[in-house]
């Protein structure tokens, strides 16, 4: 468990420009990234759990912050390309994550709706509307942004 | 690492009951092994099915719609179908996702239903 959380760690590079297709405005902080697919995604988790541990993040603020990344990141995993780009930083306050990712969210106001009680309701996108501070999403044919903020501590 | 190691299912028949207790990971890498406990032959002819999710860590939208399918599943048997709380992060999103209130709930495994 340890070598392959490891491995994946070792992937994480400082984040150089990415291609045109952003549409949020970049943050003014060092970003991190790491590419990810489905395999990595018990990684992932293990990831964000340590870097929000690192910044003093209360453990359930953490443990939020990771089910939505993870939620979110599922996503790409089964409805955007099979991949994704998983970038990390911090302001002052907050805990910034963003996932980016090939998919098309066609009703980014599907976060806002709550999904209904039957087992086949798609409930991710909500799940990490509910728990974050902020979602904010932006998708177009060429791709998908989500970016999570979850503040380090409530006043 | 493999999806078994990340999640594990012991299941024991207890008189007019079968408990499935899940220990660690439920999500999308090893949901399916929950989908295939539930499916399992053992589990037809018992009155009750309880998921003991005592030892569960994590646990996503993923595995909730398996855990409600399941229980979708057991109400197609004639069956009672029951869960025990979880860790803290399953509770949460039993909460925000508004499931749990749903769930039939025991204290504990060996909690009798009425």
């Amino acid at each position: 468990m340890a070598a392959s959380a490891d491995a994946l760690r070792r992937r994480l590079r400082p984040s150089a420009d990415s291609g045109g297709v952003e549409v949020l405005p970049r943050p003014r902080a060092d970003v991190w990234e790491i590419p990810f697919a489905g395999e990595d995604l018990f990684e992932l988790r293990q990831l964000v759990s340590s870097w929000a541990t690192k910044e003093a993040m209360g453990e359930e603020a953490n443990e939020e912050l990771v089910l939505a990344v993870h939620e979110v990141a599922t996503n790409s995993v089964r409805h955007g390309g099979g991949v994704g780009m998983l970038r990390l930083w911090r302001t002052a306050d907050t805990l910034v994550c963003e996932i980016q990712d090939a998919g098309y969210i066609s009703d980014p106001l599907r976060a806002r709706r709550a999904p209904g009680n039957e087992a086949s309701a798609s409930r991710g996108l909500w799940i990490a509307d509910q728990i974050c501070d902020l979602v904010e999403i932006s998708s177009s044919p060429r791709g998908s942004q989500v970016r999570m903020h979850k503040r380090l501590a409530h006043a | 690492m493999g999806a078994q190691e990340q999640l594990r299912i012991d299941s024991r028949q207890e008189a007019d009951r079968v408990v499935l207790s899940l220990d660690g990971e439920l999500d999308m890498a090893n949901a399916p092994l929950l989908q295939r406990a539930i499916e399992a032959p053992q589990l037809n002819d018992t009155k009750t099915v309880v998921l003991d999710l005592q030892g569960l860590t994590f646990l996503d939208s993923t595995g909730l719609r398996i855990i409600l399918s399941a229980r979708e599943q057991c109400w197609r048997r004639g069956q009672e179908f029951a869960v025990t709380p979880g860790s803290q992060q399953v509770q949460r999103l039993l909460s925000v996702t508004g499931v749990g209130e749903h769930l039939r709930t025991l204290a504990s495994a060996d909690e009798v239903l009425a």
